[in-house]
């Protein structure tokens, strides 16, 4: 869902580039206070994984395909400030890089796709993972939901947006039924591949996915008892690793 | 501590992360193999365009009043950056363009024209090209980003 220049507003453009921009701001300096050397590697090597699965669409009813965008899956390893971050990079790559969505249009798209699938998939998985206690379930459930809804919501945003546009043809009563109806779809996949990932980090590195989380301090202050629950049966599955030395428990 | 030594050190822990060089490894697989696969069909929002745009096209055409339509909007699109739609459009004439002018072999005019002919029917070498360098652009720059906000650690 990369909007292409020249379909919305050059006010809208404003508007949302005000709005992304402060978020990412923010991002900044909350990335200076938790973002670890440990989890340098990870934000490198998730976000051009993101990039990479974001190249790959896949085939969907109807003639369309959808890709993943991924911010959920970024912000169930670093948060959602980390998944911002980690979104905005890609989008400014792919808008000057590749014509991957438009540079006019970049504010709309790192609010939509960074901002929205952020923190929308980030707290509906914290919040499913705290009611959900039975052993992974909580994770494998948080973030498939989460990353649905992140979808599906980043999707009616996008369709107000170029909706409201007057350079765009279509008022709201059409966008916003057309976007979302797809993306109803195209969620499903999305939260397949969320999992699917997870899912193989769980099974071979699962300390990779309690690492400091890079958000507002008072929104993940319960993290610390959460910690305590997660870390015993990591700690267990991580000790038979050849060098579980030389990662990140060493 | 130096800035450099902190680049080092970083870089250094980065390479050491078993789990790193494997995540590398398999975004690269997943490009590999995926991408012959990938739909080429329009995404979510293109298609949302594309349905309203033929929508458009067939209002004027029933009603003779003009209706703008959204296709001029994508053919200006895609025309400035490096690799549009993660696509080497300069790859395959550089690669005649050098067999021609090289002067180590020489390649009759006829098996050049049939190269061509092959080369711009086979979409995933350049494909594959863009998106391995998109894949470490992005690896790159988020390693960078990640070394500059790094939160201050008392050194061991």
């Amino acid at each position: 869902m990369h909007i292409p220049d020249g379909y919305l507003d050059p006010t809208l453009c404003v508007v949302f580039a005000i709005i992304s921009a402060v978020f990412v701001i923010l991002g900044l300096f909350q990335a200076k206070k938790y973002l670890g050397t440990k989890a340098i590697p990870l934000f490198a090597v998730l976000t051009a994984g993101v990039f990479a699965f974001q190249m790959l669409n896949f085939p969907i009813v109807g003639g369309t395909s959808g890709h993943l965008v991924g911010a959920t899956l970024v912000s169930v390893f670093l948060g959602p400030f980390g998944a911002l971050l980690s979104m905005s990079i890609i989008l400014l790559i792919q808008a000057f890089v590749f014509a991957d969505g438009g540079v006019t249009a970049l504010g709309a798209n790192i609010f939509n796709m960074g901002l929205i699938g952020g923190f929308v998939g980030y707290y509906v998985y914290l919040g499913i993972r705290k009611i959900v206690k039975k052993g992974n379930w909580g994770i494998r459930i948080g973030a498939a939901v989460g990353s649905y809804l992140a979808i599906v919501l980043a999707a009616l945003a996008c369709g107000l947006q170029i909706g409201w546009s007057y350079t765009f043809p279509y008022g709201v009563q059409y966008t916003v039924p057309a976007m979302v109806g797809w993306h109803l779809i195209i969620g499903v996949g999305e939260a397949i591949i969320t999992v699917i990932v997870i899912e193989y980090v769980i099974r071979v590195r699962p300390d990779l996915l309690e690492l400091p989380k890079i958000g507002f301090k008072r929104l993940l202050s319960w993290r610390a008892e959460e910690m305590k629950e997660a870390s015993s049966p990591a700690e267990k599955k991580e000790s038979p690793r050849k060098n579980s030395k030389k990662g990140y428990g060493g | 501590m130096g800035a450099w030594e902190t680049v080092k050190n970083v870089a250094k822990e980065t390479w050491n992360q078993r789990w790193f060089r494997w995540g590398v490894f398999a975004g690269l697989l997943i490009i590999a193999v995926f991408l012959p696969l990938a739909s080429r069909n329009p995404d979510g929002l293109e298609k949302v365009s594309e349905d309203l745009a033929l929508y458009s096209d067939l209002l004027s055409y029933a009603t003779g009043i003009e209706f703008s339509s959204l296709l001029p909007i994508y053919s200006y699109t895609i025309t400035y950056a490096l690799f549009p739609d993660y696509y080497i459009p300069q790859l395959y004439p550089l690669i005649i363009y050098e067999l021609y002018y090289s002067s180590f072999v020489e390649i009759p005019e006829i098996v050049l024209y049939q190269l061509g002919e092959a080369l711009s029917s086979a979409e995933y070498l350049s494909s594959l090209l863009a998106g391995i360098i998109g894949f470490f652009i992005t690896l790159g720059s988020a390693w960078l980003v990640g070394l500059i906000l790094k939160k201050r650690e008392p050194s061991t």
